[in-house]
Order: C-alpha cells, then structure tokens, then sequence
C-alpha cells in the first residue's frame, strides 16, 4: 500500500468517492479471499476497503463542505413505526422528548448566563436526566452527546452539574476510559481538580499547608529562607506546584502569580542566587563570632575565606562531587543506586586526602574549609523537612544548626591554633559525641517517620558504634602514620553504611546531610589531633561554643515565630 | 462433517448443515436443549442432561452446573470424590452431543465448530478448544455466539442491505452485536457484552426473594443457609422465571425440614428487583452502536437470542430502549446452535454458502503494558498501550515499535494485556514475555512488538529486536505447552476411563432423577404417591422388556407432570 492507488487496484475498482461501489468491489473480492482461508489476502483487502472508504469520505466531505449536524432532532426513525397504539412505546416517549429539548434550552440559558450553579439549572438539568424519553438508546447518545458538549463548553461554578450528569452516564468508568470524547475528558478533569481542591481545602490532604502557601505572596528573602528551615519546604510548596501544572490546570489561576513565578525561579539548578549568598554569609557569619568574641585577628581572615568557599563549595560540590555520574551519561532521569554509591567516591577521596596531609599545609587549610562550606550547602540544598508542627520546626533545624555550627567553630578553632590539647581521658566522651552526633539526628528521623522495623534500629545503632569505633582508631592512633590509611577506610566504611541507612529510610538529602557531617567531624577531629601547636585554652572553647548555641537557638526561635505569625 | 455446536451456560445444543440448511440433532431424549449439567451417579457413572440437571436438587454435591462461568480459571468443582475442571465437565457435554449426533447422523463425528460468548478471553477460549479435544473433537473454529446467532438469523437476510442488532442474553453472559449486511457478506461491526450478566443472575433476585420469604415465614433470625435449600430454591425460581414469561404471576412455594413456605411473585415486582440488572442491559448497547459506528434509528431489527430474552421484563426493557419492538423470528435457543451449524456448512465449502462470506471483530483491546517519561514527574508506569482496538475486523495483525527506557537495560518485559483501561490494572493480564536486548542508552533499543488476531479469537505475540534481528515468540498462555500436552493427554485418558451412562437407558435414568427430586420437594400424601410410581417403575426396570418399560415411562412421566408441572428446557 505505497502508491496512492494500490488501494483501488486491490479492489479492482477506479478511483471512486461512491461508497456504495466500494462495498460491492469489498464484497466482490471477499469471497475469492476468505478470512478463515486467506488470512494475509483478507488483512490487505480490508486495508484497502477501509482506506477507499475513507478517502471516499473525505472527497464527499470535501464537496458539501460543513454538513449541518442534525443533532437538534433526538427522533428520527422510530417515527416511521406507523402501529401506533397505546401498547406502543414509541408514543409515549414523544411528549418527553420535547421536555427534554426545552429542559435542554433552559440549561443553556442559566449556563450562558454565569449562574451555571443557581437552582434553575440543577433542575433543568435534572429534569433531562431523569426524563423517561432516555430509555430510547439513540435518545440516551444524543442527550450525553449534546450534555457533555453544552457543560464541557459552559464548566459551571460549581460542580453538582458535573457530578450528577457524570454519574448517570458512568462517564468514570475506568473500562471506558479509552474511549471518551474530548468534552467527556474535559468535564472529568474539572470533577477531578474540583474534588482535588475540596481535599486541599478542607486540609485532608498533605498538601494543605503548602496549597496556602502558594495563595500568599512571596516575600523574597524570608519566603526563600522559609522554604528550607520551616515547614513550607519542599514536599509542600513546589510539589503542589508541579502537581497542579501536570494534572490540575484549571487550579492554576487560584495560585498567587508571584509565587508561581518564585518557586520557578528557586527551582533551577544550581542556585546561586541572592538569598543563598545571604544566607551562607550569615553562617560564616555565625561562626566567626567566637573568634571575634575573644578578639583574635584570624578571625577575620578565616571568616573571608569561608565566605569564598561557600560560593566554590555548592557548585562543586552540588554539580559534581555527588552528581558526575549523572552528568557522565548526560541523563535526567535517576540513575541507578550502584552510581549514586559511586559518586561518593571522590567526596571520601577528599576527607582522606584531608586526613593525610600533614596539619597546618596550605592544601589541608584549603581543603578544610571546603569541606565546612560543603556541609553548609548540603545542608541548605538538602533540607526537605516535612511540614510540621512549632515543635517540629523548633527540634529539627535548631539541632542541625547546632551540630554544623559546633563543627564549623571547633575548626576555626583549631585553625586558629586555639584548640586544646584534649586529655586521654576525655576520648571516650569526644567518641559518644561523634556517635550520637551520627546516631540522633538518625533516630530523630526515624522517631518522626515513625518507623517500627527493629532492623532499622540495628542498622543505626550499628552506624553510630563504626563511627565511635572510627574516632576512637583516629584519635588513638593519630601520631602513627602508618595507621592512618586504616583510619581513613574506617572513615569510608561509616559513610557507606550512611548511605545503607538513608536509601532504607528512603531518605537520600537526609544521608547527604549526616553523611557529610560526619565525614566532616572526623577530618576535623584529624586536624585538631595532629595540631601540635596546641594550647590549653578550654575556656574559649567553652564560649564559642556557648555564644554559636545562644546564636542558633535565637536565630530558630524567630523564624518559627514569625511564620507561626504569618501562618 | 463438521458438527456446529452451541455450548452454553444453561443448555447446550449441536447442529449440522445438511441438505442446503442448518438442521439442530435431537438427543436421546428427542430434545433439541441438553442442559449442561453433569452428575455422577452412585455406581459411578456420569450422566449428562436432563438426568443430571434434576440431580442438582437431589444430589448437589455429586452435580454440577453452570460450569461454563469458569471456563479458564483453575477452579475446579468437585463431583462426590473427584475434582473436575471446568473444561472437564464440558468435555462430558460435548462427548453427549457428539454421541447423539453421531447416532442421529449415523457416521463418525471429528470435527466440530463451538461457539463462545464474544467477551471470552484467551483464556477462556483456549479452554474451550481444550475441552473440544477432551471430548475427542478438533475444534475447526470457535465462533461468538451472537455472531452464530447473526448467521443463523442473516442467511436468510443476505438478499438485500440490511443492518441489526443482536441482542444475546444466555444463561450466563451478555453479548450485543451489531452487524451489517451487503453483497452477501455478513459483517458484524461491533460487538461488545458483558461476561458476568445473565439469567442465573435473574434467577438470582427470585432465589433472595424466596429466601428472604422463608425467613420471615419460619421466623428465623438470618436467612436460611444450606446448599440443599439453596438447590431447591433455585430449582423453583428457574420454573417461577419461566412461568412469568406466560403469567402475570405465580407463587414459589418450597418445602424443606417439613416447614412450607410460599411466596407470591407477580411480574412488576419482579421487573422492580430486577431493576439494577435491566440497567445493566444497557451498557453493552450502547457501546456497541457507538463503536459500530450506527445510531439506534438506523438499525432495520433487532434481534432477541438466548433463553433469557423471553422474559417478558426483558422484552419490555429492549422495547423501551430502542422504541420497537424486538424480531422475534428465531427460537432464541436455538439461534446460536443453528449459526454454528451454518458457520460449519461454511467451513466445508457447501455450495449453499457460495455467495456468503462472514467478517467478524475482535471485542476487546489488546495491548501492551508501557511506562512513560512524564516532564516533572519522571516515569510513569503501568499504562496501557493498545495494538489491536476493539471492534477490528479479524483476522488483523497490527504492530508498533517500542524503545528502551533506562541506560543499560538488559530486558524488555513485555506485559500483555486485554480491555478497556488506561491503567493496566483494571485489565486483564494475559501473558508475559522477556525478551533480552542489547545494553545501550535509554531510547536507544527499539522493540518491534506484532499482535496477530485470528479468526477463532486467539493471539499471538511477535516481538523483534532490530538491532540484533531476534525474533520472539509468544502464544498466549502457551508457554507451558509441552506440560500442558501432556496433561490434556492424560486427563482424556482419565475420563475415557469414566463410564457413561448407557445412552438408551438416558429416558430411564431422567425420568427416575426426576421423580426423585419431586419426592424430595413434595409432602404428605403427594410423596407417598411418587415414592409408590417410583417402585412401581423400577419394578418395570427389573423386567427388562424395552417395550414395557417405554409404555411404563410415558405414563410414570405423565404422572409426574401433574406433580411439577411440564417438563421445561
């Protein structure tokens, strides 16, 4: 069937727009080829009729041009039936019919006239649908016809119109879903955002919270800094917004525009924009206060360097560290576990290097602090809390603040030459704070997600009993070379046991989070060992450390009120 | 020659093309309707019919009936010590008709054309050619009932262009066709149905209503519940059934444990409980002119088939639905058994059918099962992608190239599925197939997957890797064909080792199960009565004289309607 007339040769006819020829040839030529005996003959016969008749289609089409649809009658043909007594079916049902057509005038009026939802039309439109004169099936097509085309063109306010009309014809049915009509599909996508909307708007669905959020304007720093440390994150806000673009348009216009236009602007990829430059400054910030505190000059030159790496940290980090084997195969879509596992490689490549290199160098400062400003920007491009409660907001980013900020000032610390010598005997607490540093957050999380399954618990306690056992191997054996490859693998062992643990969770920001964390804190447990120029100043430690705590809890504390305010 | 059988829910029949026209084969009993009830009797032997549909009452558990609702599922139904399959129990029926053919015919049967109900699945349908070979039948052609039906009704139509519908309602499916006429070609242009619809459900709203009737008037707390009761119950609602297609109404009246109830029934509170399942009706209607392609007011007829459709409230609801009244020119029993015996004529090439050529469609999509890349979302799985639209002439083979969606993909699962839903699982699975492929880029891979339909309904499943020229092949549910052969071998062994009730003793035995069951449904002075025929003919048995016994068992069966009234089919 390549040649525009093979169709007319297989059925040994020319070209012809009379359909009625077409069918004499068709029937002609069937009872040479056979279905039950011809099979492939019959497969290109048929081909043929159907394409003939088709195109014999579009010739007569093409000739009348618009052909009026008579859709205006819903009686033809029955009338002929000239037996008409009482018996007769088809008489009783004419008086209907024209209640049905005026009832079907007045619908459209009331739809017209933008009061789709007033009483009038409920009732016009119930008087057609329970009319008897849709007993008669080719009454019965009509009506839907002509319904779903007349409620698809005028949608009504609101949606009993819809629901009623929908549930006579059982225009749902999932069995007849491949063959609806276009008005059909266009009145079920309206039911559907509508029912959509009632869950939103009755907060039954997860999404309520965010739902408001998306109706409110978006004040641009404090709505940016919302988003990761409140609890209009992400499973909220931009998820809704995806939702209602792919399946719910017509909810878009109840969106407020300036905060459809922000999240799509925040949504790219890397974001370096303004308020994540304010934000990283404020960290630094935040951990330089102790230097400052206690009046040292490297304060300042520490905090300048920090700021620098926040900038070169999220880039590298964020593009290529954890995600190059996604760029490597030039892709979008997820990329399987065992690559993501890969991409850890060069991130504990790093930490390693940083545990080798002998303290004080220009590569181990330089690396340090990538590494701190690398914890921030996981920390910040990974947070994706769920929506809560004050508490919530309150426990969770106060705690991860905390820790990061703990870690951030203990580094400036030994940087600056200020980190005590810690005694022998303090190891066993510095090992319990790096475990529960690792281990809490973890339980905190799986507290909240409520998970039950005793092996997640095993598998977390594990965890938190490899990354004592690693700061232990470290700070024991820090001054032998020799043991720090063995220090190092252990340090690798606990982040991939991290990375275990949040794929069972389900959880992969929250691995990335903890993952660097830790990775973090042990390098700087390194750092601050091999330091030997380290003098007792234990009291300094105390108020830097006071001072960020302070800082943290304040800083949470008013961001919770003030959402709570504007909530 | 080619025997043209209908196997129903209900009843089965068989008919031959002979002489230029489709003849129905009486059985033993000079019926043209078997019921398709199999029994097994106390000495072990089974017997098929009539005998063994009045057994369902006395001996529910070594009976079974309506076996065809399980056609292609493995549940099996237990004949006192033995476990049949579906398939079994209708080989046994087919093995009946074959034999009363045979002998009505005087000559060897082997091949046979069996019909189905258009919504069988592949399943369902592979079972039925199944049970055909286990009654030692090569089964030529699976036929759609309403198309038999539209054959048995159109070949005397072929004359002039004509359009009608056939409205198919059996004992235990629903179908609906739309069919064309031209030039002799008989094309059915729609068919669609509803495989859980029919007059057991029917049956259904008679039997809660008695039972409902029965506990208020033995004041029991719930309604009564025992297999006996529910037999005998059913029993009596199938004959209140058809006695309101003649009456306005009629009473049910059971007796059980010696209690005695009776219930009233008149047709308009019959058509009022019956309500939901009137409106089922039509569904499959509609469907069937909108795929078709027809409006109700272009059709010329419409034509009743299947026992169910002389319900006079059914009759009314097609009335109502179309403005007219119904064509009732054929016996709607028969209807399906005389198509298959034409379609049979057809397929031995009798010059009769010279002129007339018969198209049917397949009336369910088939597709694959497909995920899909969806922007912002990511991949979205579990769609159905349709190769073969419902409603496409058959025999049809269509083909669509798939590609691969993740990098590195080693195997392209290839989910088969039938109906009408965009999601795959409000479809039915029919089969799976792993086909393996090269690793490359996501997209990269392509599939070419053909769907080749044929004339009896069944499928087959073409899948070629262009990138490396392999070819696969799936036929449904076929995989486990060596095992399967065997087993099919194997179960015809073991029913060739059943014994069969004597087919010249079939009179004896009915009128014996039928008496029975009276005996059981009757009190008092009435069951004294039967319980002294019934030794009576036995008595007559014992003597052996062919004569006797036949004078003996028109007037024991006589005797017996003026107990139950007549015999119904």
């Amino acid at each position: 069937m390549s040649t525009p007339d093979a169709p007319w040769s297989i059925l040994g006819i020319a070209p012809t727009a009379d359909g009625a020829a077409i069918r004499r040839a068709y029937a002609a030529k069937l009872k040479l080829t056979r279905p039950e005996d011809d099979r492939a003959g019959f497969e290109h016969l048929r081909a043929a009729y159907e394409l003939a008749l088709q195109w014999a289609r579009q010739q007569v089409a093409a000739v009348r041009a618009p052909a009026p649809v008579s859709a205006t009658t819903p009686t033809h043909g029955t009338v002929n039936e000239t037996k008409a007594s009482a018996a007769d079916p088809t008489n009783v049902v004419d008086v209907e019919r024209e209640n049905v057509r005026r009832a079907f005038g007045e619908l459209h009026a009331q739809l017209k006239s933008e009061r789709g939802d007033s009483p009038e039309a409920s009732r016009a439109l119930a008087k057609i649908l329970e009319s008897p004169a849709l007993e008669n099936v080719s009454a019965e097509q009509w009506v839907e016809r002509q319904l779903a085309g007349l409620l698809a063109s005028f949608i009504p306010a609101s949606d009993s119109l819809l629901e009623s009309a929908a549930a006579r014809f059982s225009w749902a049915r999932p069995e007849a879903e491949l063959d609806r009509t276009p008005p059909i599909e266009v009145i079920l996508s309206r039911l559907n955002d509508l029912h959509f909307l009632d869950t939103l708007r009755s907060g039954e669905s997860p999404y309520s919270a965010a739902f408001r959020g998306l109706q409110r304007r978006k004040i641009p720093l404090y709505s940016w800094m919302m988003a990761h440390i409140s609890k209009a994150g992400v499973p909220g806000e931009y998820e809704l917004l995806q939702l209602i673009r792919l399946h719910h348009r017509s909810l878009l216009p109840l969106l407020e525009p300036t905060a459809v236009a922000w999240w799509d602007r925040l949504a790219g990829r890397p974001q370096v924009s303004f308020p994540i430059i304010l934000l990283g400054l404020a960290f630094a910030a935040l951990s330089v206060i102790p230097g400052v505190a206690i009046g040292e000059p490297n304060a300042v030159l520490v905090s300048v360097g920090n700021i620098a790496a926040v900038f070169t940290g999220l880039a590298l980090w964020k593009l290529y560290l954890l995600d190059w084997p996604r760029h490597l195969l030039r892709t979008k879509l997820p990329v399987p576990p065992v690559l993501v596992l890969l991409g850890w490689f060069p991130a504990s490549i790093a930490v390693v290097l940083l545990a080798l290199i002998p303290a004080w160098s220009f590569v181990s400062w330089i690396l340090a602090v990538l590494a701190a400003c690398a914890t921030q920007w996981a920390w910040i491009v990974g947070w994706n809390g769920a929506p809560g409660s004050l508490q919530n907001v309150l426990t969770m980013p106060v705690f991860r603040v905390l820790i990061y900020n703990f870690v951030a000032g203990m580094w400036w610390l030994s940087a600056a030459g200020k980190m005590p010598p810690v005694p022998q005997l303090h190891a066993p607490v510095l090992c319990a704070l790096a475990g529960s540093a690792l281990g809490l957050p973890m339980a905190i999380a799986v507290w909240e997600q409520r998970l039950t399954s005793p092996q997640r618990w095993i598998w977390l306690f594990a965890t938190s009993i490899v990354a004592i056992v690693a700061v232990a191997v470290l700070w024991f054996l820090a001054d032998r070379e020799a043991w720090r490859p063995v220090a190092a693998a252990l340090v690798i062992v606990a982040l991939l046991m991290h990375r275990h643990i949040a794929a069972m969770l389900g959880k992969r920001q929250q691995e990335l989070r903890f993952g660097w964390m830790v990775t973090f804190f042990i390098g700087l447990i390194v750092v601050t060992v091999q330091s030997e120029q380290m003098t007792p100043q234990f009291d300094v430690v105390l108020t830097g450390f006071g001072s960020l705590l302070a800082s943290t809890v304040l800083l949470c504390a008013l961001m919770a009120m003030w959402n709570e305010r504007q909530g | 020659m080619i025997l043209g059988i209908d196997l129903g829910t209900t009843n089965s029949a068989a008919g031959v093309w002979r002489n230029g026209r489709a003849e129905l084969i009486p059985n033993s009993l000079g019926h043209l309707l078997t019921p398709s009830a199999v029994s097994i009797d106390d000495d072990g032997k089974i017997l098929v019919g009539l005998a063994a549909r009045d057994r369902q009452v006395t001996h529910p558990e070594r009976t079974a009936t309506a076996f065809k609702r399980y056609m292609g599922t493995s549940r099996s139904l237990s004949l006192g010590q033995t476990r049949y399959y579906p398939e079994e129990l209708s080989a046994f029926v087919l093995r009946s008709l074959k034999a009363d053919a045979e002998h009505y015919l005087g000559e060897t049967i082997t091949d046979a054309v069996i019909t189905v109900p258009a919504y069988f699945n592949d399943k369902q349908r592979k079972a039925t050619k199944r049970a055909g070979e286990l009654a030692g039948l090569r089964v030529e052609r699976l036929l759609n009932e309403p198309t038999a039906a539209a054959l048995a009704y159109g070949i005397h139509e072929t004359g002039r262009e004509t359009r009608f519908l056939v409205f198919d309602l059996g004992g235990g499916t629903f179908d609906v066709s739309v069919l064309d006429i031209f030039d002799g070609v008989i094309e059915v242009r729609a068919s669609t149905g509803d495989n859980r619809l029919g007059g057991e459900d029917f049956n259904e709203v008679l039997i809660r209503m008695m039972l409902e009737s029965c506990r208020q008037q033995w004041h029991l707390p719930d309604t009564p519940r025992s297999e006996l009761l529910y037999q005998r119950v059913r029993a009596e609602a199938e004959r209140a059934r058809r006695l309101l297609s003649s009456e306005e109404q009629t009473t049910m009246s059971i007796s059980w444990n010696d209690k005695h109830a009776e219930h009233l029934v008149s047709t308009e509170q019959f058509e009022r409980a019956a309500e939901t399942l009137l409106q089922r009706l039509r569904v499959p209607v509609v469907r069937a002119l909108k795929d078709g392609g027809i409006d109700a007011s272009q059709l010329d007829s419409i034509v009743l088939v299947g026992g169910a459709t002389r319900m006079p409230i059914v009759r009314r609801a097609v009335t109502r639905m179309f403005g007219r009244f119904p064509d009732s020119r054929l016996n709607p029993d028969e209807a399906v058994a005389l198509g298959a015996a034409v379609q049979a004529g057809l397929k031995q090439r009798d010059a009769a059918l010279n002129e007339i050529v018969l198209t049917d469609v397949c009336p369910y999509t088939l597709g694959i099962e497909i995920s899909e890349v969806v922007a912002g979302v990511g991949l979205r799985g579990g769609l159905f992608a349709p190769l073969i639209e419902r409603n496409t002439i058959v025999p049809a083979s269509r083909s669509k190239q798939f590609s691969t969606l993740t990098d590195g993909q080693t195997f392209v699962h290839v989910n088969v599925y039938q109906g009408e839903a965009r999601q795959v699982s409000d479809n039915v699975k029919l089969g799976e197939l792993k086909v393996p492929v090269p690793p490359r880029r996501a997209g990269e891979v392509n599939i070419d997957c053909r769907f080749s339909y044929d004339v009896s309904g069944l499928l087959e499943i073409d899948v070629h890797v262009p990138l490396t020229d392999e070819r696969h092949q799936l036929v449904i549910l076929d995989d486990e064909d060596g095992t399967q052969r065997e087993e099919v071998q194997q179960r015809r062994e073991r029913l060739a080792a059943l014994k069969i009730h004597p087919r010249d003793q079939d009179a004896n035995r009915v009128a014996l199960s039928r008496a029975a069951r009276c005996f059981e449904e009757s009190l008092g002075e009435r069951r004294e009565l039967v319980g002294r025929w019934m030794s009576q003919f036995e008595a007559v048995l014992e003597r052996q004289d062919p004569r006797e016994i036949e004078m003996a068992r028109n007037a024991f069966m006589k005797a017996l309607d003026g107990v139950d009234g007549e015999v119904f089919l």
